[in-house]
């Protein structure tokens, strides 16, 4: 895979392409209201590959749906913070501001590529219409776009497999459209919701590179969500990890493979398939489950499932402590010398 | 998919392989290609041209119309004039398909009750079809309160017996083409809006619709572009099906004083005023029946054909 780029504070000092404060999401069940995002924050530099890493439901597409303002309506609102666009706040932006932005200078793409492409449009047609939701632009001039988009992403013969419809591609290629329509108008920031998991590893990892080569070209910034800590390793920057709605750690990619700080981030880790590695019998894993959203547990949401729990953990909510250059836990002890997993955590 | 390759395939450079990003601008033009994908229409339309049976029966439909338009040309006799001493005359000579009960020729009262009959079916089809697709998408679409009034006020209409109104409407309209066309389109949206809801109760979940809104699709664009023909093949089902409902209710029209009135033919009313010959003159019941039956088998073959020609997934081969 490509090599990793560091994010440098000097080169990429500019402003952040986009910056998150204390985001707050909120989504009215039948069983009570439930904070699928509770207090987040994070910033993304140009070019940057930001990854969000965690377990089903602990939030994530929320952030990135939030971003956009698309949470599900009427259930879902953003209950509080703000989301900095280049210093304007898209949480208080109008809905015809929105809709500026979206797909022009945020675009996003989605986890399954056959059911967010429509099925009765041909996929050069679906690309050409994003200029044309956007810009005054000739219908032959936007098809030619459309054309050179698609062999960007590199699908071959792409002036005819212009004409064809979604479901005459294989998911691989499904996903490369995707990706076209979203960068069709050099956006700053894209979106990647889980853009691999429907895919074959093989696959993944030929989008990933597409996704690199993309954001070299076009100078984007990379919001990458995803449960798989394979995919973070060969393409982020920095990484976030989310546990129940809240930033558990963030720190710089290697560093968080390194010296993770967080017991759930050691865990995560620990339950990863390494091929590289000796089998050594079942893979582990974090017992118990996340805890409900609506009841949160009062202190540290990880304490039920920590192997280090304290009685601290479970009267004080831990704050995020910095411990290194750009790294933040959100645990009690993470700045305590030697805190860190034990081997047999991390088959290391 | 094979036209596609096929138009993408050059006699002098063969097949085409070469990424459209490294040609200058006008290489496609220059090529003699088509870089501007056909519209959606002229795909329908070559697609439609394969389903053999949709064609003819367009062909069909297209005869009838264009023998109802010009009736005075093709009818033999006049609609009304009575040949006094030829009444219930069996088809043959002279009067190909016989004579009624006053003695006017079948054929030519069939040609000039085509132009009733026909007008009134596809007029309130297409009117209904409308109003349905539109109260249904709105409802759909947007949910919430606008989705619960909508929806009452269709369950109000499905809950009016027709055929009170009718009577309340034949007292108070004159009973044109026009006239019948309105009264009939206000009770035939219902069952059409209810279908369009729920199909768009669907497609809002879908992830294009999403995908679409994070483009920065507006609601009219993602209503019309994403949505409408994903649910085109039930509205087309609905719509040819509404064609026929509607000749068979202007025949109750007429038959309770509102609507065309005698001597006008209509195909409806045909049917009507020879329910009592059935056993001595069966013709004068089966003409008026075919040909209701003919526009409505090949209305419902039609709109079989357009349902496949707008769906891109089906397999286009169909003999």
């Amino acid at each position: 895979m490509t090599d990793v780029t560091y994010f440098d504070p000097e080169r990429d000092s500019a402003r952040p392409v986009i910056a998150v404060e204390d985001l707050v999401a909120e989504f009215r069940t039948e069983a009570g209201i439930v904070r699928a995002v509770d207090g987040v924050s994070f910033d993304i530099a140009q070019k940057e590959v930001f990854a969000v890493v965690g377990e089903s439901g602990c939030g994530k597409s929320t952030v990135a749906l939030s971003v956009l303002g698309l949470l599900p309506q009427p259930a879902g609102r953003i209950a509080g913070g703000k989301v900095l666009f280049r210093g304007e706040d898209l949480v208080s932006a109008s809905p015809a501001r929105l809709r500026q932005v979206r797909g022009d200078r945020i675009a996003m793409i989605f986890q399954d590529p056959l059911s967010a492409l429509n099925p009765t449009i041909r996929v050069g047609e679906q690309i050409a219409e994003v200029f044309r939701a956007h810009r005054e632009i000739e219908p032959k001039v936007a098809w030619e776009q459309a054309v050179e988009l698609l062999s960007i992403v590199g699908i071959p013969r792409a002036l005819a497999r212009a004409k064809d419809y979604p479901h005459q591609f294989s998911g691989g290629m499904r996903q490369r459209v995707m990706i076209a329509m979203a960068i069709a108008l050099r956006p700053a920031l894209l979106i990647a919701d889980e853009p691999t998991t429907a895919l074959d590893v093989t696959i993944q990892a030929q989008i990933l590179e597409v996704l690199l080569d993309v954001r070299e070209r076009f100078d984007m910034a990379i919001l990458l969500i995803t449960h798989d800590l394979g995919v973070v390793a060969g393409t982020a920057d920095r990484v976030m990890v989310m546990y129940a709605g809240k930033k558990v750690e963030e720190a710089p990619a290697l560093d968080l493979y390194r010296t993770p700080k967080h017991p759930y981030t050691w865990g995560l880790l620990g339950s990863t398939t390494r091929v590289d590695r000796p089998r050594t019998g079942s893979l582990p894993q974090i017992p118990g489950s996340p805890p409900s959203l609506l009841v949160p547990p009062p202190a540290c949401r990880f304490a039920p499932r920590c192997p280090r729990v304290q009685p601290i953990c479970r009267t004080d909510y831990p704050e995020l402590r910095k411990v290194d250059v750009g790294q933040v836990a959100a645990c009690h002890f993470a700045q305590d010398p030697g805190w860190g997993p034990a081997p047999e955590e991390v088959p290391a | 998919m094979t036209d596609d390759i096929k138009s993408a395939h050059h006699p002098e450079i063969g097949e085409l392989e070469i990424a459209a990003a490294e040609l200058p601008d006008d290489t496609l033009a220059r090529m003699g290609l088509d870089a501007v994908g056909a519209s959606q229409w002229r795909i329908v339309w070559r697609r439609l041209l394969r389903h053999r049976l949709a064609i003819a029966s367009f062909g069909i439909l297209v005869l009838l119309g264009v023998i109802a338009v010009f009736a005075n040309v093709f009818a033999p006799h006049g609609y009304a004039t009575q040949y006094l001493s030829q009444q219930l005359r069996s088809p043959g000579a002279g009067h190909w398909l016989g004579t009624d009960t006053l003695g006017r020729d079948e054929l030519s009262r069939l040609i000039y009750g085509g132009r009733i009959s026909l007008a009134v079916g596809f007029g309130v089809a297409l009117s209904a079809g409308v109003i349905g697709t539109i109260v249904g998408s709105l409802a759909g679409f947007y949910g919430g309160r606008l989705d619960t009034l909508l929806m009452r006020v269709t369950d109000l209409f499905l809950s009016i017996p027709l055929l009170v109104i009718l009577i309340v409407a034949a007292t108070l309209l004159g009973g044109s083409v026009l006239d019948i066309v309105i009264v009939l389109s206000i009770f035939f949206w219902m069952p059409l809006a209810r279908i369009v809801r729920g199909s768009f109760l669907s497609l809002r979940e879908k992830e294009f619709v999403e995908a679409a809104r994070s483009v920065g699709a507006s609601n009219f664009r993602i209503i019309v572009r994403h949505m409408l023909p994903n649910a085109i093949g039930p509205i087309i089902v609905n719509v040819t099906l509404a064609v026929a409902e509607a000749i068979l209710i202007e025949s109750v029209l007429s038959f309770l004083g509102f609507g065309i009135q005698p001597p006008t033919p209509t195909w409806g009313n045909m049917l009507a005023e020879s329910r009592d010959l059935a056993t001595t003159a069966p013709w004068l019941v089966w003409f008026p029946g075919l040909c209701i039956l003919l526009t409505v088998l090949c209305v419902n073959f039609l709109g079989d054909g357009l349902r496949d020609a707008f769906d891109p997934t089906q397999d286009l081969i169909k003999r």
